[in-house]
């Protein structure tokens, strides 16, 4: 028999999916050149495509400019660029 | 350049004078004499002349011409013939494109082959050279593909009908309504209303052919103007991979023929080709013993199977099987090859007869963490710019 715990159960508890994760990122001219993931660069063989959001400018305004990237070992990745912080971020979009 | 339209009257019974060539010139008649109801299906105008007619009852065709040889079909033997005739005229042009109505009959573009062959005529021969001469082939050449089948219906064996672009609408008046590519009760129909020739169908309003026979009857009318721009369309090329079984001992039931079957699959998917590869259609070929018989069936999967699910698939498909003859040969062909396809099973505790211990599982896990630990996904803004605002993660509290 299992005991319980006592803590309030939260079956409506929301969890986000997708969220946008730190990356180290060497850049050029805003533009990135390679990225680190798991401990391990990568030089960007190509950018494939990139597009700027602008968005929520009446409460905490987000302005991100993605990039859809090739890397050296042919997998694809899709970073931004936090305009507001000036963090760079990994996300799927 | 024009297109050639190159034609093998009754090619199903034609291939059988390849092995048999002494039977040239024979009454030759296509049947099915292992069904209950033997008729004649296909018959040589040396056959035709005695009376005989397509639909007859075997038997009475045979009291017509008792020289008759009959024939039953062979599938696999026409299958062959026809790729390999095929693979010829691709030598000589890359379009080519066999007739989906009539096999024995393909459609060459001759289009930026004129410094190769000068005129159209000299490719046309080339082209009739591609297949056996016993084989009667005969070609039209016109500026259409409906043009162009007209004409090579109406010359002889060996020659060549070439009709220039003004001829087209003169000849085509002429030419039998059974020409046109509509269903063979619109034909009878058309001709039970007194038009047995294509220009007797051109001089009928367009609206009106469009009012009583829709599209196709229009396009049907401006096909017998003359007027036909289709390209010629070389069929997308598929990968296949074929694996033959001659039987040790002749196949009578089914029970046999399976085993024979297992075998070839396995040993199919234990080649480069097919391995770590899915497919999506199976053909299975089948030669009887002695007689040149054969059948074929093609096995459409739903969706792209390895070797054990194909073993299944072909079990099932078999069950009904009306075995016609000892099998000697046979093949398999599977095409539409893929990489291994995996597909995501339903998490096994979510299937409803399970709700019960799910639902006491996720009770239990409650208890010791104090929270669903099991979520399911749910949109929340999935037209959101922002991805992380699309779906969240809620939990799972039955």
């Amino acid at each position: 028999m299992v005991s319980d715990t006592r803590t309030q159960a939260r079956p409506d508890r929301l969890r986000p999916l997708n969220e946008p994760l730190p990356i180290e990122v060497t850049a050029e001219r805003d533009r990135p050149v390679s990225i680190v993931i798991n401990c391990r660069v990568h030089l960007i063989e190509r950018i494939q495509d990139t597009w700027i959001i602008e968005d929520e400018w009446w409460r905490q305004p987000i302005r991100r400019q993605y990039f859809a990237l090739l890397l050296d070992d042919g997998s694809r990745r899709t970073i931004y660029h936090d305009h507001v912080t000036g963090a760079w971020r990994l996300q799927d979009y | 350049m024009p297109v050639v339209c190159l034609r093998i009257p009754y090619f199903a019974l034609r291939i059988a004078l390849l092995e048999e060539p002494q039977l040239d010139g024979c009454p030759l008649l296509l049947s099915n004499p292992q069904s209950g109801r033997a008729i004649v299906l296909d018959a040589t105008p040396e056959a035709l002349a005695t009376g005989i007619r397509p639909g007859m009852n075997l038997r009475e065709a045979s009291a017509l011409c008792p020289t008759a040889v009959i024939l039953a079909a062979d599938p696999v033997r026409e299958t062959t013939v026809g790729a390999q005739v095929r693979e010829r005229l691709e030598h000589l042009s890359p379009l080519v494109e066999p007739d989906e109505r009539e096999q024995g009959c393909w459609y060459i573009d001759l289009k930026g082959l004129e410094r190769h062959y000068g005129t159209s005529e000299n490719a046309a021969r080339r082209l009739i050279e591609c297949a056996d001469p016993i084989l009667r082939a005969r070609a039209g050449v016109a500026p259409g593909k409906f043009t162009a089948r007209v004409a090579a219906g109406v010359a002889r064996a060996g020659s060549i009908r070439a009709i220039a672009p003004d001829e087209a609408p003169g000849f085509l008046a002429g030419a039998s309504i059974g020409w046109l590519p509509l269903p063979p009760d619109v034909i009878r129909q058309l001709e039970r209303l007194g038009i047995p020739t294509l220009g007797a169908f051109t001089n009928l309003p367009a609206r009106k052919v469009a009012a009583r026979f829709g599209s196709t009857g229009r396009d049907a009318w401006e096909l017998a103007r003359g007027q036909d721009d289709r390209p010629v369309v070389p069929p997308p090329r598929t990968q296949s991979v074929s694996e033959e079984l001659a039987m040790p001992v002749p196949a009578v039931s089914r029970e046999m023929l399976m085993i024979g079957l297992r075998q070839i699959v396995t040993r199919a998917f234990a080649k480069p080709e097919l391995r770590g590869k899915h497919v999506r259609q199976v053909t299975l070929h089948a030669i009887l013993e002695g007689e040149r018989r054969s059948w074929e069936r093609t096995l459409t999967l739903k969706e792209p199977c390895g070797s054990r699910r194909i073993i299944n698939a072909l079990e099932l498909r078999l069950q009904a099987l009306e075995m016609t003859g000892p099998i000697e040969t046979v093949t398999l062909e599977f095409s539409g090859i893929v990489n291994e396809v995996a597909r995501q099973a339903a998490f096994p505790l979510m299937g409803p007869r399970a709700a019960a211990p799910l639902t006491a599982a996720i009770h239990q896990l409650k208890h010791r963490y104090g929270l669903s630990p099991i979520y399911h996904v749910v949109e929340v803004e999935p037209w959101s710019r922002i991805p992380e605002r699309r779906h969240a993660l809620i939990a799972y509290d039955p």
